[in-house]
């Protein structure tokens, strides 16, 4: 029906084209800072918080799906102005409704706005086959269209296509030179070119923001204007809006006004927010249609997990702030939809099979649901179309099968203990301290280093063997803090381990190492094998339960255990109450360090010395030596700040961090997803490694081992002019452990 | 107007102020008349030889579609200013005579100072009156523009390249609206 061709083709295509990294890199930093300027502006300005007014955005959304009356008074009171509201059930629905009143109309020529609805339906495509010519207004969808492109952000629909590109086509189609610096001439040629177009077609084609009941309105937003001559100058208007956009009040509707600009631009608002409520009376025989769009959208709402992703508004902040995104562009991340709510809406609206394989390039950073003005939890919804498209990707590209072995090697610790030996033993001639620098890559992994495998895991180490344990007894773990190591720590990394035990016991926690504990499962909920993942749970929470406090120095397990365990057994009620109750008492390192020593306030910056004296052994010459990675998830979904790492080194050790710029931007490990998409991991990291280079630091500080291993790997073999060879990347334990 | 939304304003003229700055912000061009005669003078000014299309004046009907090159200045009145976000707001009695603010390559928009409001909730019951009504309601925030190619912001892409704003910061006629 449609041309959109593989995933793995159109991921081929995108790596290849820099013009989308290049175009979407200026993008993403542009409105990153316009967007949290405007956002504060409207705080200063209004006291309305975005938290505050994201909720309120997606309470009305969620009321107005829910209660049928919402939808009643739309349809009673559009009608009572005059406008033919129509429900299409599916696509092909959608788009016979719109080609009949065309054929009605005695119309070949159709004039279009941008519209999501419109592309969700393949609706340009339909009319063709039926002789109807349909034009797209708006410049970016223009330009596209003419260049038999489609889409790749819902904003800037041609962010991907560079301004040589653009002069190059225009000057075929116009048969005259155009300057590829003369942005403004370019632009400014929809204005002379279209203005015909407008004044000829029988019919305009709109999307619609936003439905309001209370006055049977639509709401359109648009910059350039062009909606208001489609829905003006030709006498039939017909607007394609999901379901999904309707509100029950016009005050409702100016919250999501308020919002949508902010996101998906960094503008404070739009150039045009029209109400329109009925046709325009003075064109003869005058029509407006209201076409309602269900295309499995009934299906969402009704389903606990993705009801609340109906409440987009379709601002694309998802995909401005998604490290992946930005490497790849909407083409491959993403389908029709793109960014982080197309993998989730694409399931419903294109099918689990075209969902599936943009999933893997999804790091799990939980940036996308920091900025949504809906308030949808994204990674959780992603998470799960991973595991309901789990039978779909048979059609796919298999799991590299080293992935697939691992995977299953991870379930059982024995064979983990013995893989792990040999995978040692056999990486020997390979070594270079702990890393395999001199392991023979394929090329697209080239650019890393991997670490080598430790012949004796953490827990062998005689620190850990003398608090190593195998007790079962739930009355003396009651008062034991029980150190979780992590799988990767414990074998690729176990100096990461020894440091957080000398960390836990200088801070005199009578630590215990529960010898039962192994993977708590994390990779098989990143990759959606959820039978394989409840198992090791399981074997997790045995080996923990009962103890006071469980910490480690793995905020990434924290996560899992803290968040994802109670997704697991959401229907198995015991263990969903065990899940709970460890939930409650894990920590990560930096968490139950910030809490022992800043007491009551993580967030507030202490001065060293306040609660207790800086270590005394910090030299002066170390002063602003280093620079913090905070780990995403460690602020996404466990409470951290940007800066809660760095401050406690500050207090700690009395050396302030120097702040590094883009913080907040994943280092592109993302789990297993720097396996599955090393050239994308690859321009990621680059990002990190170019910002840490900026600020001169000589060591590069985060808290998740992972993190530490692939900024290290990356670090040590960079191959641009980056000076990062001799960054020394650690762990926060072992920073700190090496200055008790 | 929400008296709960407008309880911790501002004064008047911190208002005004913002609403100024706003419109700044918007990229329209912001003016302050202080009689009928400046809004003339203004209105020529900019101009600048051009013809004038006096849209929403009373009567106001029928509808010469000038060419898209074609240099016009339309001149239209706002019902409302939004300070929060630099817009004014535009209520028509149909969707034909929108097309006004759209057409010109130059649009002059007149607001009175006193129909300026802090936030964009506060116009709601403006709003709703309005499309229960069937009439259109644009808020109108700078010029037409866009940034589809590179992000390099154009504007005059199909409405307007330049907005005007004028606060018009006069009494108004007794007759008005305080006919005693």
């Amino acid at each position: 029906m449609h041309e959109i061709p593989p995933f793995r083709e159109r991921l081929s295509t995108a790596l290849a084209d820099r013009g989308i990294h290049d175009g979407l890199t200026d993008f993403q930093e542009r409105w990153r800072e316009r967007r949290d300027r405007v956002i504060a502006g409207l705080e200063t300005q209004t006291g309305t918080g975005f938290a505050e007014l994201a909720r309120k955005v997606a309470e009305a959304k969620s009321h107005a799906r829910h209660d049928p009356a919402v939808l009643q008074e739309f349809r009673e009171q559009a009608a009572a102005k005059g406008i033919a509201v129509t429900d299409a059930p599916t696509a092909s629905d959608a788009c016979q409704i719109i080609s009949d009143i065309c054929a009605r109309r005695g119309t070949r020529l159709v004039v279009k706005t941008k519209s999501m609805a419109t592309e969700e339906i393949f609706l340009n495509e339909h009319l063709e086959r039926q002789g109807i010519t349909a034009i797209e207004t708006d410049l970016g969808e223009w330009l596209l269209q003419c260049a038999g492109d489609r889409p790749s952000h819902l904003i800037v629909p041609a962010i991907h296509k560079r301004r040589t590109q653009i002069a190059a086509m225009l000057a075929s189609m116009f048969d005259r030179q155009f300057d590829p610096e003369d942005i403004e001439g370019m632009a400014r040629v929809v204005r002379t070119e279209l203005r015909p177009h407008f004044m000829a077609s029988g019919v305009g084609v709109t999307g619609g923001n936003i439905l309001v009941a209370e006055t049977g309105s639509l709401v359109l937003v648009t910059n350039e204007g062009n909606a208001g001559l489609t829905t003006t100058l030709p006498p039939v208007h017909i607007a394609v809006v999901g379901i999904d956009k309707l509100v029950a009040s016009a005050k409702d509707a100016l919250d999501v006004v308020r919002l949508l600009a902010k996101s998906a631009t960094g503008q404070v608002i739009s150039s045009y927010t029209q109400f329109i409520s009925g046709p325009t009376p003075s064109q003869p025989e005058a029509e407006m249609h209201v076409i309602l769009l269900d295309n499995s959208r009934s299906q969402m709402a009704d389903d606990p997990v993705f009801d609340s992703a109906l409440s987009c508004i379709r601002c694309g902040a998802c995909a401005n702030v998604c490290p992946p995104y930005q490497v790849v562009g909407g083409h491959a991340f993403g389908h029709v939809y793109t960014g982080a709510i197309g993998l989730v809406t694409t399931a419903f609206h294109h099918g689990l099979e075209a969902a599936a394989g943009p999933q893997s390039l999804c790091i799990s950073c939980g940036a996308c649901a920091q900025v949504c003005p809906a308030s949808i939890p994204l990674p959780d919804q992603i998470l799960e179309v991973r595991a309901r498209s789990q039978p779909a990707k048979k059609s796919l590209p298999k799991t590299p099968a080293a992935m697939k072995i691992g995977l299953r090697v991870l379930r059982s610790r024995r064979m983990t203990a013995s893989a792990a030996w040999l995978a040692a033993a056999a990486s020997s001639p390979f070594r270079t301290g702990n890393l395999l620098g001199r392991l023979p890559l394929r090329k697209k992994h080239s650019w890393r280093t991997p670490p080598a495998p430790a012949f004796k895991p953490s827990r062998r180490h005689p620190e850990l063997q003398a608090v190593a344990s195998k007790n079962k007894s739930p009355r003396s773990r009651a008062t034991k803090t029980a150190l979780f190591i992590q799988c990767v720590t414990d074998r690729l990394a176990p100096e990461i381990a020894v440091a957080t035990l000398r960390l836990l016991q200088a801070n005199g926690a009578a630590v215990e190492v529960p010898l039962a504990q192994h993977c708590c499962g994390l990779p098989a909920i990143d990759t959606g094998n959820l039978e394989a993942a409840r198992k090791m749970a399981l074997a997790t929470i045995d080996a923990l339960e009962g103890y006071e406090r469980v910490v480690t120095p793995a905020p990434s397990c924290a996560v899992a255990m803290a968040h994802e365990y109670e997704r697991l057994f959401k229907d198995d009620p015991r263990n969903k109450q065990r899940a709970q109750d460890l939930a409650a008492k894990v920590a990560d390192l930096v968490s139950y360090l910030a809490a022992c020593e800043m007491p009551g306030s993580r967030d507030t910056e202490s001065s060293p010395g306040e609660n207790s004296s800086p270590k005394e052994n910090s030299s002066p010459k170390e002063k602003n030596t280093i620079t913090v990675h905070p780990f995403c998830q460690s602020r996404t979904r466990l409470g951290h700040n940007t800066e809660t790492a760095a401050q406690l080194i500050s207090h700690l050790c009395g050396t302030a961090p120097i702040p590094l710029p883009e913080a907040d931007v994943c280092c592109g490990f993302g789990g297993s997803s720097s396996l599955t998409s090393p050239e994308v991991a690859k321009a990621i990291l680059t990002r990190k490694l170019r910002n840490t280079a900026s600020t001169g630091a000589t060591a590069l500080i985060t808290d998740n081992p992972g993190c530490a291993l692939h900024l290290r790997g990356g670090a040590r073999n960079f191959d641009q002019d980056l000076k990062t060879q001799n960054l020394e990347v650690l762990h926060i334990a072992e920073y700190l452990a090496a200055r008790l | 107007m929400n008296p709960e939304v407008s309880a911790d304003l501002p004064k008047r003229e911190d208002l005004l102020k913002q609403f100024e700055q706003m419109v700044l912000v918007s990229d329209a061009h912001f003016h302050r008349v202080g009689s009928p005669d400046e809004i003339t003078q203004l209105a020529e000014e900019i101009a600048d030889g051009a013809p004038l299309v006096i849209w929403n004046a009373e009567g106001g009907t029928g509808i010469e579609i000038p060419g898209p090159q074609e240099r016009t200045l339309g001149v239209v009145t706002a019902q409302c200013g939004v300070a929060e976000t630099g817009s004014v707001m535009l209520l028509e009695e149909s969707q034909q005579q929108m097309l006004h603010s759209l057409l010109s390559q130059e649009l002059l928009v007149l607001v009175h100072a006193e129909n300026v409001v802090a936030t964009l909730p506060e116009t709601s019951d403006l709003v709703a009156d309005a499309c229960a009504k069937g009439k259109p309601v644009t808020f109108l925030s700078g010029p037409s523009r866009t940034g589809d190619i590179e992000l390099r912001h154009v504007s005059g892409i199909q409405g307007p390249c330049e907005v005007h704003v004028a606060l018009c910061d006069f009494p108004r006629p007794a007759s008005e609206d305080d006919v005693r």
